[in-house]
């Protein structure tokens, strides 16, 4: 009968606060609602009923009368006990700092990181049917490793959004978007460049922002040569105001402007100056007039109606390539979508727009946030326990007054949470100067701002309360328990309770930091590791520019020309991707029966002979590319090993086979040559196989010099294209351009690093509390022992050995948890460090040693103490 | 006769246990209710209101009998009072004065 039980927890919830009387018929009548429940809706939904039912039951004439022994409100005892405690705190002034120090660093990172956090959460969230927009991405089936790390892609083709509409009735809106950077400019010489979206009129219904200042959403994209500018692009190009109606032109092409919209907020995922119509762009039109499926240049989005079931429309769109795409496909490929307000936190795609952010990061920060409290608060419950015996009299005096160890309790808890509190209020404030410095290095601009998210202060408080409590309560439990007469007959005071509990903690203290400073120390070795892995490409001293600009394509020779004429500069090549980062990629074959089954998925480099040289990438076999491209057929190509052992062929015997595109129109290729593998991508990913090819279209220009004066160089340089562009270019360094591969890794284990060191900070600044406290416990003790004829080497095993022992213990504990969590993040690595056991023995040793310096000077002083001094009153 | 004066909802819970006759507790009022007037009613707001009226000397308790489905808690039957009758009565009373009261053209406005 009685088959499926509620858990067990809930029932006991209902036990813990129904006041008693009441308790047991109201059970029942939750049991016979659940056990109907339970038949009706199944197990999962019969629990979430009766835990709401249950949460709806805590009420006021519901819940047991609070009572703290007697009834009577008493006031002046609590003025008492906050007076004392206040007097406890000022009187042993090195421990509440050691407390209030501890507490102050656990809340202040916990502070910065919920504010970090919660603005991560509360990107996108203004839109106001955020619930009901999705963007569309799309799957691609590719033989081989999956490209640039994964096989989805934000882009899909131009028609999409339309077909949408026209295909499925339950989707309201959908549109078009695309990002890009122009150079605008108002009157002839005024310039700016400035990041725009490309979009239809439809995006302004789908999303509830932009709001507009002047214009509306309506008439805005009327005129199809029209721009929305943003309040702040607004008041850069016309100071005086007046925006609507004058024309800014880019691409050749004056463009009405037609509306004033709010500046995107700093959480916004889309980051933009202005809003033009996309219907107006040349390559838009032609794509979208093609209705041709195997290019994807633009993002869509689309809102679904509220009722309509998104899983349903998943499954309807299944077909949707199939419908469409009919002739031979070179891949397969499927469009899914997924909701807009995961785009920020949640998405792993190729060629993604707007700011992202990182899930699994915010778990590892909030994680470590917390054991950062954890750290702290233990150290107030340490020391508390241990210097519980001052106190004891208090409790004797105050029982035998007719305290009730309710109200003792009460006592101890209002002293830590005071302790709590204190400790907040200066966090605040320090969180407060340091959130501007901790947003750089995570890229964000923060605030501390509780009007923007409101939930953000209660949170806070209702931590730091939780802290005060969970960390009092304890102490307080094991203070108030001798009863009276133990204390005022003086029994020993030495059978504290809690000692044992006490140990655990410290070596859960030591655990938590030194795996933390493990995982710290191997990152470090990780990225030293790739700063000097042999990359195969020649990095230093070579200038690269991103061409932004299609004047400069257009008079390259003449500009080439003037700066070889520069003795500095030896040589200029042009390419589409640098080498340490090849974006392209296309699907080979190297036979001529179109066998599908062979397919070899290769990245593209498209890039001149010059280039090559510049880089100097080896030559295993065959020859380099030609001075000028093979015009007509077969045009040549060189591969680099990876795709020769790919294809099953050694080097030399690559070199005179031809591959083919695997889909119409079959282009050979001949090889003429094979080059040293070198790393293409950063070190997360293996070296795979790739083509490289010339082509007369470039994207990057690479420059080769002589290092002598480089700042003279630049203002050449700068000078020369400035005659040929209006574009702002800026020249950058290729070795720089490496290292920000790292840049924001790097910066993550700076932040990690810190946050290790605060915890090791913490759990120090607790033991040497503890040992304070035990030498001064000790101090009779050791008098003895001296007089009996103890050696100074004899005290100091006997104070510092014990706590030696729970770091070597936490230290055991820390071991496999580095161990284990760095594997992982290794993992990462396609070329990465092995783990060293030296690593961990160093930072085993250097947290002993630590250890025994912060004990060392508590136990010394302890060990060399007269002995007459301290038996003398006895 | 403010010692009568009732909420709608205690009215309501009232009137049911009346209806219920010997039969009513936590589980059958609640269905009474749901059933006659399509409403739900969450057991805190049910239980809150039950334990009122009885403070209120409206309504009487008794334990019953355990029963299987409910794991052996018992069951506790509530029961109209002589001055829960009477309160139902003035409720009906009060409301009945108003009625009348009410001229013809505001009956006529549906």
């Amino acid at each position: 009968m009685y088959s499926s039980k509620p858990p067990r927890f809930i029932l006991r919830l209902l036990k813990w606060f129904c006041r008693p009387g009441y308790h047991i018929d109201i059970e029942g009548d939750l049991l016979e609602f659940y056990e109907r429940n339970v038949e009706q809706y199944g197990k999962r939904k019969a629990d979430r009923l009766l835990f709401k039912e249950i949460l709806l039951l805590f009420r006021p004439s519901m819940i047991r009368q609070l009572s703290f022994g007697s009834r009577v409100i008493q006031t002046s005892l609590l003025t008492n006990y906050v007076k004392i405690s206040w007097r406890s705190i000022l009187r042993q002034k090195l421990y509440s700092f050691f407390n209030v120090a501890g507490l102050v660093m656990g809340i202040t990172c916990f502070i910065l990181i919920s504010i970090f956090v919660s603005h991560e959460r509360s990107f996108d969230e203004f839109y106001e049917n955020i619930d009901n927009i999705y963007h569309v991405y799309e799957y691609e089936y590719a033989p081989g490793d999956a490209y640039l790390g994964s096989d989805c892609y934000a882009v899909t083709p131009a028609q999409l959004a339309s077909t949408l509409t026209a295909d499925y009735p339950e989707v309201v809106h959908a549109t078009t978007v695309s990002e890009k950077e122009v150079l605008l400019s108002y009157q002839k010489d005024n310039r700016w460049y400035e990041k725009g979206l490309f979009t239809d009129p439809t995006f302004f219904r789908l999303f509830s922002h932009p709001k507009f200042i002047e214009g509306d959403a309506q008439t805005a994209f009327e005129h199809p040569a029209s721009i929305v500018l943003t309040e702040s692009l607004a008041a850069k190009v016309f100071p005086s105001g007046n925006a609507i109606g004058q024309s800014l032109t880019y691409q050749e092409k004056p463009h009405l402007i037609t509306g004033i919209v709010k500046d995107p907020p700093v959480n916004s995922t889309f980051q933009f100056s202005f809003i033009a119509n996309l219907q107006d762009d040349l390559n838009y039109q032609s794509e979208f007039k093609k209705q041709k499926w195997d290019g994807s240049n633009y993002y869509t989005f689309f809102s679904l109606s509220p009722s309509a079931d998104p899983d349903l429309l998943q499954q309807k769109m299944d077909d949707l390539v199939d419908r469409y795409w009919t002739e031979d496909r070179p891949y397969a490929l499927d469009y899914y979508f997924q909701p807009f307000s995961d785009i920020h936190l949640h998405t792993n795609l190729n060629n993604d727009f707007g700011i992202k952010g990182n899930a699994q990061q915010i778990y590892l920060f909030i994680t470590v946030s917390i054991l950062i409290l954890v750290l702290a608060g233990i150290n107030y419950i340490n020391l508390s326990i241990a210097r519980s015996m001052i106190r004891f009299k208090e409790v004797g005096i105050r029982k035998s007054f007719g305290a009730h160890r309710k109200q003792l309790l009460f006592q101890f808890l209002l002293e830590s949470q005071m302790l709590a509190i204190l400790a907040f209020g200066i966090s605040l404030v320090i969180a407060w100067f340091l959130l501007p410095s901790f947003g750089a290095m995570l890229n964000r601009q923060l605030t501390l701002n509780f009007s923007n998210t409101p939930d953000l202060l209660p949170a806070l408080t209702g931590t730091v309360l939780l802290l005060g409590f969970f960390t009092g309560i304890y102490p307080a439990l094991v203070i108030s328990s001798p009863s009276a007469i133990d204390i005022i007959k003086g029994r020993p005071h030495d059978k504290i309770q809690g000692k044992g509990t006490q140990n655990w903690l410290v070596i859960f203290q030591y655990a938590v930091s030194i795996a933390m400073v493990i995982c710290t120390l191997i990152m470090l070795q990780q990225f030293q590791f790739i700063s000097n892995k042999e990359l195969g490409f020649e990095k230093e001293q070579i200038l690269t520019l991103e061409v932004p600009d299609r004047e400069i394509l257009r008079k390259f020779d003449i500009i080439k020309e003037e700066w070889l004429a520069n003795p500095d500069i030896i040589q200029v090549g042009t390419s589409q991707n640098l080498p340490h980062n090849i974006q392209s990629g296309t699907v080979v074959n190297d036979d001529k029966d179109g066998d599908p089954s062979d397919d070899l998925a290769i990245y593209r480099l498209r890039a001149d002979r010059d280039f090559l040289e510049i880089f100097d990438l080896e030559l295993l076999a065959g020859n380099t590319l030609p001075k000028t491209p093979h015009k007509g057929e077969n045009p040549e190509c060189l591969i680099n090993e990876a795709a020769a052992r790919a294809l099953g062929l050694s080097p030399n015997e690559a070199v005179g086979q031809m591959l083919t595109d695997d889909s119409p129109p079959r282009n050979y290729r001949r090889i003429i040559g094979v080059v040293k593998d070198f790393h293409m991508h950063d070190m997360r990913s293996k070296i795979s196989p790739l083509l490289i090819e010339t082509k007369s279209y470039f994207q990057f220009i690479s420059i080769k010099a002589h290092a002598h004066n480089m700042p003279e160089l630049l203002r050449f340089l700068d000078e020369s294209i400035k005659k040929h562009s209006h574009y702002p270019v800026s020249f950058q360094f290729m070795d720089d351009r490496i290292n920000r591969l790292y840049e924001s890794e790097q910066k993550k284990a700076k932040l990690f690093g810190s946050l290790s060191l605060l915890t090791i900070i913490i759990a120090s600044l607790g033991l040497y509390g503890l040992a304070a406290l035990n030498a001064h416990q000790k101090v009779k003790e050791i008098g003895i022992r001296k007089v009996l004829g103890a050696s100074v080497a004899n005290i100091l095993v006997l104070i510092s050995g014990n706590f030696l022992k729970l770091i070597a213990g936490g230290f055991i504990i820390a071991i496999p948890i580095a161990w284990i969590s760095m594997q992982g993040w290794l993992e990462n690595y396609a070329y990465r460090v092995s783990m060293n056991w030296l690593t961990f023995l160093i930072v085993g040793l250097a947290a002993l040693t630590l250890a025994l310096l912060t004990v060392g000077g508590q136990s010394m002083k302890a060990a060399l103490v007269n002995p007459v001094d301290c038996l003398r009153n006895e | 006769m403010k010692r009568f004066q009732i909420g709608e909802f205690e009215e309501l819970v009232l009137l049911t246990v009346g209806i219920l006759d010997g039969n009513a507790y936590g589980v059958t009022i609640r269905d009474e209710i749901e059933d006659r007037l399509s409403r739900t009613v969450s057991v805190g707001a049910l239980q809150t209101t039950l334990r009122r009226l009885e403070k209120k000397g409206f309504l009487e308790s008794n334990h019953g009998e355990g029963s299987e489905p409910r794991g052996g808690r018992p069951k506790l039957f509530f029961t109209l009072t002589a001055s829960g009758k009477k309160s139902l009565d003035y409720v009906r009373a009060t409301r009945n004065e108003l009625w009348e009261a009410l001229p013809q053209t505001i009956n006529n406005l549906s």
